[in-house]
């Protein structure tokens, strides 16, 4: 216990909250465990019951607006987080050796993020979430040779129905957050196995200076994190999880828009209609996530200075800046 | 304070900055809860600790009650239910002219065992209510004779309205 709570914590990032990142989304993932399992309570898993369910617990339960709007507004914190710490984790070079594993096993729960989105998303069974399933599981339908199989699978049958509901309860609900748990913990492991990656910038000479873990990096930690929950808590107060109209499987009007997180991808669709369309489903996907993977095996150099990685950094602003304008335009 | 990697902090030298470090983790930690914590518990809890509402039950004609003995009774009615319109069911005995009384009186007796819930069996033979579940027996008006039930079968207030008794659950 004592190597786990005096753990040295280097001065570089006791003083830098990007460091504070990865901490901040396990208190996310507790508030999300905490907000969905007191959910779970009301939440009826049927499509004759979810929205009203869900209408019952916004409107007519104690508190139920600041319940599901915390997990709403958590669930989109835990994006914009995983993201900011995959950035920091990427521009330092920590996935360079010997923390190859310990960024592999970081992709695996960015994935394992976003799909929480996904599976959460239907479940109020209104025109969004509908409709976004309804799209979602339509573009897996694309992928050559195996799509329909795919679509078929993630819906529990040709259409979306009652059997697509509960499969998406119960990933959403227990085999992602079990996953999660499981990983993170490997994760967590292998980080104080190879420590945090050094300053890019040494400065003086000698050995770097540190903090305790506890209490004084786990302060500030606390802190961070009282400052994101009430942040959720006012953001769930003033702006309140939406709740759209019953979904409608009839519905000509509706325009679907995925959560925001998907929007660039979204729009990256429209891009490759018809015959083009698995470089969009398929091939572009394996792309980025396949750069991820092997970005450590093709990046071996010892340097980790972004200014001296030319190839990595515009990479980086590449695909920043077609993130940004797809999803602004996503949005439109 | 900080200190170098590798010098040893002096055993059972606690810094100030280590106090102050361990109550803002305290005081975090526990404001982060609270926050949360006491409108999870009160949003749990939801609407389980309010008082059931009630209902007049119509049971039928009273013509149709056989004098001095019990007659069962199904009622039913829809009720909203937390997000749901639900049939609520449950079962009553009647009986007219108590013993004893003048005619026109009415004694509806639930059916439902004060022990733990089950449904309890008028025999006519025996003039007495029986619980499968832990041979509880009462007698004709419901009173305890022998076994578990800690109360008598609950007596149910009843009238008559436009020709039709109801009783009041």
């Amino acid at each position: 216990m004592q190597k786990i709570f005096r753990y040295p914590v280097p001065a570089h990032a006791h003083h830098n909250p990007l460091f504070s990142m990865g901490s901040l989304l396990m208190v996310l993932f507790v508030v999300q465990a905490l907000t969905g399992s007191l959910m779970a309570f009301y939440y009826d898993p049927s499509p004759d019951g979810a929205y009203s369910s869900v209408d019952y617990m916004q409107f007519i339960l104690p508190f139920g607006w600041l319940v599901r709007g915390v997990h709403h507004w958590a669930a989109s914190a835990m994006v914009v987080i995983v993201v900011l710490h995959l950035l920091r984790t990427y521009l330092y070079g920590a996935y360079k050796k010997p923390r190859e594993l310990t960024w592999l096993v970081g992709v695996v729960l960015l994935l394992i993020t976003v799909s929480f989105g996904f599976t959460g998303y239907l479940l109020p069974w209104d025109q969004k979430g509908y409709w976004a399933t309804q799209v979602g599981t339509e573009i897996a339908g694309s992928v050559p040779a195996i799509g329909s199989a795919l679509r078929n699978l993630m819906r529990g049958g040709e259409d979306m129905g009652i059997a697509t509901l509960t499969r998406f309860y119960s990933v959403h609900m227990l085999f992602l957050p079990g996953a999660f748990m499981v990983i993170v913990l490997g994760h967590l492991a292998l980080m104080r196995r190879h420590g945090l990656a050094p300053a890019l910038v040494r400065r003086g000479h000698g050995p770097e200076k540190t903090v305790p873990f506890y209490p004084t990096h786990l302060a500030i930690e606390a802190g961070i994190a009282l400052v994101v929950i009430i942040g959720l808590v006012v953001a769930a107060n003033l702006v309140p999880a939406p709740l759209d109209l019953r979904a409608d499987p009839t519905d000509t009007t509706f325009v679907p828009r995925p959560d925001w997180y998907f929007l660039f991808y979204f729009q990256l669709l429209t891009y490759f209609p018809g015959g083009l369309e698995a470089i969009g489903t398929v091939a572009i996907p394996l792309f980025f996530f396949g750069s991820l993977v092997l970005l450590p095996f093709v990046d071996r150099r010892a340097e980790r200075r972004p200014w001296r990685k030319p190839i990595t950094s515009s990479a980086f602003v590449l695909y920043a800046v077609a993130v940004i304008v797809l999803t602004i335009r996503g949005s439109g | 304070m900080t200190h170098e990697a590798g010098e040893p902090k002096k055993a059972g030298v606690v810094g100030r900055r280590d106090v102050l470090s361990t109550i803002g983790f305290w005081i975090a930690t526990v404001a982060s809860a609270a926050i949360l914590g006491i409108p999870s518990v009160r949003f749990a809890a939801g609407k389980s600790l309010e008082q059931v509402t009630e209902h007049w039950v119509p049971i039928g004609s009273p013509d149709k009650l056989t004098p001095g003995d019990f007659t069962s009774v199904v009622y039913s009615f829809r009720l909203k239910d937390a997000w749901r319109e639900v049939k609520k069911e449950g079962l009553i005995y009647v009986r007219s002219a108590p013993r004893g009384g003048s005619s026109g009186e009415f004694l509806a007796l639930s059916g439902v065992c004060t022990h733990l819930g089950c449904n309890v069996r008028w025999s006519k033979d025996a003039s007495r209510f029986a619980c499968p579940c832990h041979s509880g027996l009462y007698d004709a008006d419901g009173a305890v004779i022998s076994g578990p039930p800690p109360k008598p079968l609950r007596q149910l207030e009843t009238r008559v309205t436009d020709g039709v008794l109801e009783a009041h659950i």
